[in-house]
């Protein structure tokens, strides 16, 4: 059911292309954020689903609470003149790349197993 | 087949994802495409120069047509030559300021007001900064289509000056061509109304003016010889001069 969530993406991506909906330049550093925020969200998801941990409420309230709060924090810098988003940006990217090595060696992993699986069964 | 939540919650994440992505994206695209149309410095300089780069071009294509017709029509006639020629003079007197110079125009005058609203940042400093003013909106009108400007009926050429004098006392004025003028100061200049209007309201000098306490009223005459600015009376370069004789 891979294909499903692809469709989604696509179908995301075609609604935004045709409602030509565009935001105000002030606030494109908003969604940035948010979108690095949702970015690791999904890592985070795609992890916890191959490790069979994952979970719709934690992984649904994950996505907004994240994307919300970084927002949030890239406001308050605004107001306060600090670039609090940094913060926001160091700690978004240091876990997604957590989580894609994490997904890639689980991947590896699986892949290894079933070639050995595989192997066994035939020999 | 049976679609599990995980699956649909994935989808829905998934959609949203892409459609703000596409937002992004979008947007930077639009917001880089205007960005210099955005730099509001960035049109107001290209507004000016355009509009005098136009200006000089017109100016200049309107002499050439009156000077070739006027040499056509005094074709063969030493007497006409004479009076076009004379007539020519007299235009060049009248833009280097040795003549008085009539037509329409605008006229700024720019005065205190106690009636405006009290602004501590900038009120008063018009007293010790009124010759940069002055100069700041002569040298606006001259570049936006004035041909001759007079201030409190002093003609400006070009060895004029604007200058603001004042002693250790903190008593003095604005001195034009070495001439002292007093409030209300009166800009009188004769040119395009269209282009002098327009780069005033450009530079937003009415607010800038009227933050320091000082009115600055704009009036036009778009008759045909509605305003005149007097000749230059003072000394011209090389007016003190003298021939060296002998040795």
């Amino acid at each position: 059911m891979i294909w499903l969530p692809i469709l989604g993406l696509l179908i995301g991506a075609a609604v935004g292309l045709v409602s030509n909906w565009t935001i105000p330049v002030e606030y494109s550093s908003y969604l940035s954020i948010a979108i690095l925020a949702a970015l690791d969200t999904v890592f985070g998801g795609i992890r916890a689903n191959l490790e069979k941990t994952f979970d719709d409420v934690v992984f649904l309230t994950g996505f907004f609470t994240n994307i919300f709060v970084a927002a949030l924090l890239a406001f308050i810098g605004v107001q306060l003149g600090v670039d609090l988003y940094l913060a926001a940006v160091v700690a978004f990217g240091v876990r997604l790349f957590q989580n894609i090595a994490v997904i890639r060696r689980l991947v590896v992993t699986q892949i290894r197993a079933k070639r050995r699986r595989r192997f066994n069964t035939t020999s | 087949m049976k679609i599990s939540t995980m699956t649909w919650t994935s989808t829905g994440v998934a959609a949203l994802l892409g459609f703000a992505l596409t937002v992004q994206i979008t947007s930077n695209l639009s917001g880089s495409s205007k960005s210099s149309s955005n730099n509001y410095v960035s049109v107001q300089t290209q507004l000016t120069e355009q509009a005098q780069e136009h200006r000089i071009l017109e100016e200049e294509i309107s002499k050439e047509a009156a000077q070739i017709a006027e040499y056509r029509a005094a074709e063969g006639s030493k007497q006409e030559m004479k009076a076009a020629l004379a007539a020519d003079a007299h235009t060049l007197a009248e833009e280097a300021g040795t003549a008085p110079f009539s037509g329409p125009g605008i006229t700024i005058t720019i005065e205190n007001d106690p009636n405006l609203p009290f602004d501590p940042q900038f009120a008063g400093d018009f007293y010790k900064e009124s010759d940069q003013w002055i100069q700041l909106i002569v040298n606006y009108l001259f570049s936006n289509g004035a041909s001759a400007i007079s201030i409190n009926g002093q003609r400006l050429v070009t060895t004029s000056s604007i200058r603001l004098v004042i002693g250790l006392d903190g008593l003095g004025g604005l001195q034009i061509n070495t001439h002292p003028v007093a409030m209300p100061y009166v800009i009188t200049a004769i040119g395009n109304v269209d282009d002098m209007k327009a780069t005033l309201s450009v530079y937003n000098l009415q607010a800038y003016m009227e933050a320091m306490g000082e009115a600055f009223i704009v009036k036009a005459y778009t008759g045909k010889n509605a305003l005149t600015v007097p000749a230059y009376t003072g000394p011209l370069p090389g007016t003190w001069a003298k021939e060296v004789t002998g040795s």
